[in-house]
């Protein structure tokens, strides 16, 4: 059984939640060198998987758990050269 | 009204709001996503769409024509989906159904329409911050 949990209940947020999303925000450049524009998921701010999709993101990390029996709450994110993608976001609101 | 507070950054400038999803087992799955306050629509990896619960009667598929580029068309899912904002000091929305497009993008965009319409959108870069404030 998967110690992985990417889901949460209702009203709850695990304490890594936040600083993971925000670690990944202030290391996206080094994480984008090292992984290409990719899903990646962290855990404590570590990397545990990336992948093409997100399953496959989440399938990787099941090979990278730290030790232990608890569950996790990673969290997952895309990964992406924001400057590249300008001119794509430009073209998705001409048809909104 | 609750205030939900924004991620500024300066380096690219954006906003980005965290969103929740919830998951076809019942669960929330934590997403973020850049506020754009030019789009009309949240606009999102179609990745997404396949762990969330969403309501297929309100749902259909769009093809969307990128004029002047051949070959450029392309598809993306719009439904409805149950979403709550959250941020970093414990505010979190009510439940709320929104608009979403899902398609092959490597995009996350929160389409500021929807939520503009429900309520008030603050950005003061320089001392980066920001909130979106919700009934």
């Amino acid at each position: 059984m998967s110690r992985i949990r990417m889901g949460v209940k209702y009203g709850e947020t695990p304490p890594n939640v936040f600083s993971d999303f925000a670690w990944i925000r202030e290391h996206e450049t080094e994480l984008l060198a090292q992984y290409g524009e990719c899903n990646i998921i962290v855990y404590q701010q570590k990397v545990l998987g990336v992948g093409h999709t997100y399953q496959e993101a989440v399938d990787n990390a099941e090979q990278n758990l730290p030790t232990g029996d608890e569950e996790i709450t990673p969290v997952h994110q895309w990964i992406k050269n924001r400057k590249q993608h300008i001119g794509m976001l430009r073209k998705i609101r001409e048809h909104q | 009204m609750i205030r939900i507070s924004l991620q500024i950054t300066q380096n690219p400038p954006q906003a980005e709001v965290i969103i929740r999803f919830l998951r076809k087992d019942g669960s929330w799955l934590f997403v973020t996503a850049t506020v754009d306050t030019g789009a009309e629509i949240t606009f999102l990896p179609e990745d997404i769409l396949n762990v969330i619960d969403y309501n297929t009667a309100q749902t259909s598929y769009l093809t969307v024509e990128r004029a002047g580029i051949r070959n450029a068309d392309y598809k993306v899912t719009e439904t409805i989906v149950t979403v709550q904002l959250e941020d970093a000091f414990g505010n979190i929305s009510q439940p709320f159904e929104m608009p979403i497009w899902f398609g092959q993008t490597k995009v996350q965009l929160f389409g500021m329409t929807n939520a503009i319409q429900r309520g008030v959108l603050h950005l003061d870069m320089p001392s980066l911050s920001g909130y979106i404030e919700l009934p």
